[in-house]
């Protein structure tokens, strides 16, 4: 079965906080930053939000990846 | 570094309402700042844009909150890597080297073509701005230069916080050139759209041939833009100029890389390598920011970490220049170009060019392309400003020292009024021909 795997840069993240309203179950934004994530391989079902959290980041910090089955 | 000594000199000005920056606490140790921007205790909006609020009301950077996330999900479609493709490639890249092959043909004198790079570049990104805006019909050169003559005239305005005269007169004189601008270029220019948009809903016109620029994209989310006034639109649009955003400091970064790579020929071959020249990118952008400074407002009463107390109400200026210059994080050479340098943990070699947290610029993907050197990929874009930079140098772009680069003093943003530069590898049509 495929599976995501989402990972932020830390020396690209600007902590706009965009990430964490669109894909709270997958993003988390506390402390002095970067952002974290705090599910790195989230259900299929988030994909949407985790695009959309991808095409907001103005600095293109977050990578989505579609892993296949292993 | 937070003191009331160092309270910034030079840009005592008229200010239309509250304090003068003059008289406002400035922050410049890089952490303060970096707290301030990600506070949700100051805000930008009603804080930071105050003077240009004619100009820009309303606008993306004067939002706070809920409609300032709605505004960027809105516009962000506009900055996916597919749109980063068609400006650089389908617009940018024509652009430069149509103006390029110009300058080529202009000889004089020991052979070497000169320009000013000002409006050199002005020129070139003219067709990048009306892309962007759905500006339509800019095509001949007297049309642009009417049309650029009013866009300049207008984006003053939008950005008359780091002028250094009278606001008061900048905004009025600006707000004649955005009532010219919005009759010329933007009502035409709406009507189509709005034609083409209808003649969508209807079935009879293909979303692929709808236009991707910021006017469509405003004008099919008119719900959310119906919430202000009608002219929120030419705002929005007033905020948006990249052209006039890049050409602040490409100069620089020509400037810069010249004299690295003269200093280090080893690196010269790095010219045509995407993260090299991104890394010299955002290391002159770290020490040119085009936004000098930016001013918060606290929404509630708070204590930074390093125990400096706001009131709810107080201004304060973050001086992004200062702070991405502080030694204690870009080292004891910090003021000077290293394409080379490693920053401490968790700081981007950027520095805060780009601002930090909500309201960190939209455009910094376009600008500069993939920040990160994680994902190697020929057809990424690499970005507008990388692009031009590389464009020039294969081009032996050289400032033209004899003929001397002047800086602008009416403002506060370090920028260059004339940049005289000579091409010593340009092969002109002609020549080639022969």
């Amino acid at each position: 079965m495929d599976r995501l795997h989402v990972s932020i840069d830390p020396l690209v993240c600007a902590c706009t906080g965009y990430c964490v309203q669109v894909a709270p179950a997958v993003f988390d934004l506390e402390g002095d930053g970067p952002t974290m994530v705090i599910d790195p391989h989230p259900p299929l079902d988030l994909a949407d939000e985790i695009r959309e959290a991808e095409a907001l980041c103005p600095t293109q910090a977050i990578r989505v990846e579609l892993l296949g089955e292993t | 570094m937070h003191d009331e000594s160092l309270r910034h000199e030079g840009t005592s000005v008229d200010p239309l309402t509250g304090p003068a920056v003059s008289d406002m606490p400035w922050l410049r140790s890089y952490h303060d700042v970096v707290e301030v921007f990600r506070s949700k205790a100051f805000v930008q909006g009603g804080g930071g844009r105050r003077d240009s609020a004619p100009i820009t009301g309303y606008g993306l950077l004067a939002l706070a909150g809920r409609d300032h996330f709605e505004r960027r999900r809105i516009e962000a479609t506009l900055f996916r890597k597919d749109m980063l493709r068609w400006f650089e490639r389908g617009v940018l890249a024509p652009a430069l080297s149509a103006k390029l092959a110009q300058v080529a043909n202009q000889r004089r004198g020991d052979g070497q073509p000169r320009t000013d790079l000002l409006p050199f570049l002005r020129d070139v990104f003219c067709d990048l701005t009306c892309s962007f805006w759905g500006i339509d019909g800019v095509g001949t050169w007297d049309a642009r230069q009417r049309f650029l003559a009013v866009v300049d005239e207008m984006t003053v305005g939008g950005a008359v916080e780091w002028e250094r005269g009278s606001h008061r007169e900048i905004v009025s004189q600006s707000l004649v050139a955005q009532r010219r601008f919005a009759a010329t270029y933007v009502r035409p220019a709406v009507q189509r759209r709005e034609a083409l948009i209808a003649a969508h809903a209807a079935g009879r016109v293909a979303e692929s041939a709808l236009p991707k620029d910021l006017l469509t994209v405003m004008l099919r989310n008119s719900q959310h833009f119906e919430k202000w006034d009608s002219e929120v639109y030419v705002r929005e649009l007033t905020l948006f100029a990249p052209g006039d955003t890049i050409m602040r400091f490409v100069p620089h970064m020509v400037a810069e890389v010249h004299e690295w790579v003269s200093e280090h020929p080893d690196d010269r071959a790095g010219l045509e390598d995407a993260g090299f020249l991104r890394r010299c990118v955002l290391e002159s952008l770290r020490l040119h920011p085009a936004s000098p400074y930016f001013i918060r407002k606290a929404i509630e009463d708070t204590t930074l970490a390093s125990g400096r107390p706001f009131s709810v109400g107080d201004y304060v200026v973050l001086d992004v220049t200062t702070a991405s210059l502080d030694p204690e994080v870009f080292g004891p050479d910090a003021d000077r170009f290293d394409p080379h340098r490693v920053p401490r943990h968790k700081v981007k070699p950027v520095g805060l060019a780009f601002g930090e947290g909500p309201h960190t610029c939209i455009g910094a993907a376009m600008s500069v392309g993939e920040i990160s050197a994680r994902r190697p990929d020929p057809d990424d874009p690499l970005g507008l400003v990388p692009y031009t930079l590389r464009e020039l140098f294969r081009a032996g772009v050289t400032p033209d020292v004899d003929a001397g680069a002047r800086l602008n003093s009416d403002n506060a943003r370090n920028e260059f009024t004339t940049f005289p530069v000579r091409f010593t590898a340009m092969v002109s049509a002609t020549a080639g021909r022969s």
